[in-house]
């Protein structure tokens, strides 16, 4: 009972458009071997665009200590100014891997 | 401004030998940071980040030669007065907002406007001619001619 209820969830949470190669489907099989869903869904109307989930949030959060400060610069400036940011704090991540900090 | 940061500022002076030529040349004093340009807008005419490993300051590149170097000398100005938050903004027009503004617009003044230079103001050179030859923008003499004043040595 619970197998059929959890197979039948599964095919819920399924997306519906084309599933990306190495998620959600057996990768090895890649696009050589394009499962009939893959064929089926590229024929079919549009569906919804497929993102793939964001392994970070859209906001570094060692950002956001600094985003407040410039909330008020025009968006281009933010831009500059948080790029710049995120190299430094990027080198001091890589530094202190190099010299084995905690 | 505190007297901490005031004696910070003439203790730089002093070092670096800033005001021994004109117009001032901060170079010696940048060199201890990163100085970048970036095409900012005219809204944002510099900032300064300061981390434990580097100190970096971003200059509006589509300024003017005396603008930019207003620019830097006002991020001199809040890296030389430990201010908190560690990044820093110059924004165009916003000086007197706040205190922390107003202090890095004065340390902006004091480094490039030599009380040398304030002391012909009027009687030499109007603020134009002062602004020219020091290549930095004229309102930065006047703070700095007001500054003298308020102190009693002009």
């Amino acid at each position: 009972m619970i197998g059929t209820w959890l197979r039948h969830w599964r095919e819920r949470r399924r997306p519906r458009g084309p599933t990306p190669p190495g998620r959600g489907t057996d990768s090895a099989r890649g696009a050589e071997r394009a499962p009939d869903g893959w064929t089926a869904a590229s024929t079919a109307p549009a569906g919804p665009a497929w993102h793939w989930p964001s392994p970070v949030p859209a906001v570094d959060p060692r950002l956001e200590v600094y985003l407040h400060q410039i909330a008020d610069l025009p968006e281009s400036d933010r831009a500059i100014i948080m790029t710049v940011v995120r190299q430094i704090l990027d080198e001091e991540s890589a530094y202190a891997q190099r010299i084995g900090a905690p | 401004m505190d007297l901490s940061t005031r004696d910070t500022i003439e203790f730089l002076i002093r070092r670096y030998e800033l005001h021994d030529r004109l117009p001032v040349d901060l170079g010696g004093l940048l060199d201890r940071f990163t100085v970048r340009r970036y095409p900012l807008t005219p809204r944002t005419l510099g900032f300064a980040i300061v981390r434990p490993r580097e100190i970096h300051i971003g200059i509006n590149a589509t300024l003017s030669r005396p603008w930019q170097r207003l620019a830097e000398a006002h991020e001199v100005g809040h890296i030389i007065a430990y201010h908190p938050h560690r990044l820093y903004t110059c924004k165009a027009n916003q000086w007197f907002q706040d205190d922390l503004e107003h202090t890095a617009q004065l340390a902006a003044a004091l480094l490039l406007v030599p009380l040398a230079a304030v002391r012909t103001y009027q009687a030499e050179f109007t603020a134009g001619q002062l602004a020219d030859l020091l290549q930095v923008p004229t309102s930065l003499v006047d703070l700095r001619w007001t500054h003298a004043k308020l102190e009693g040595v002009v």
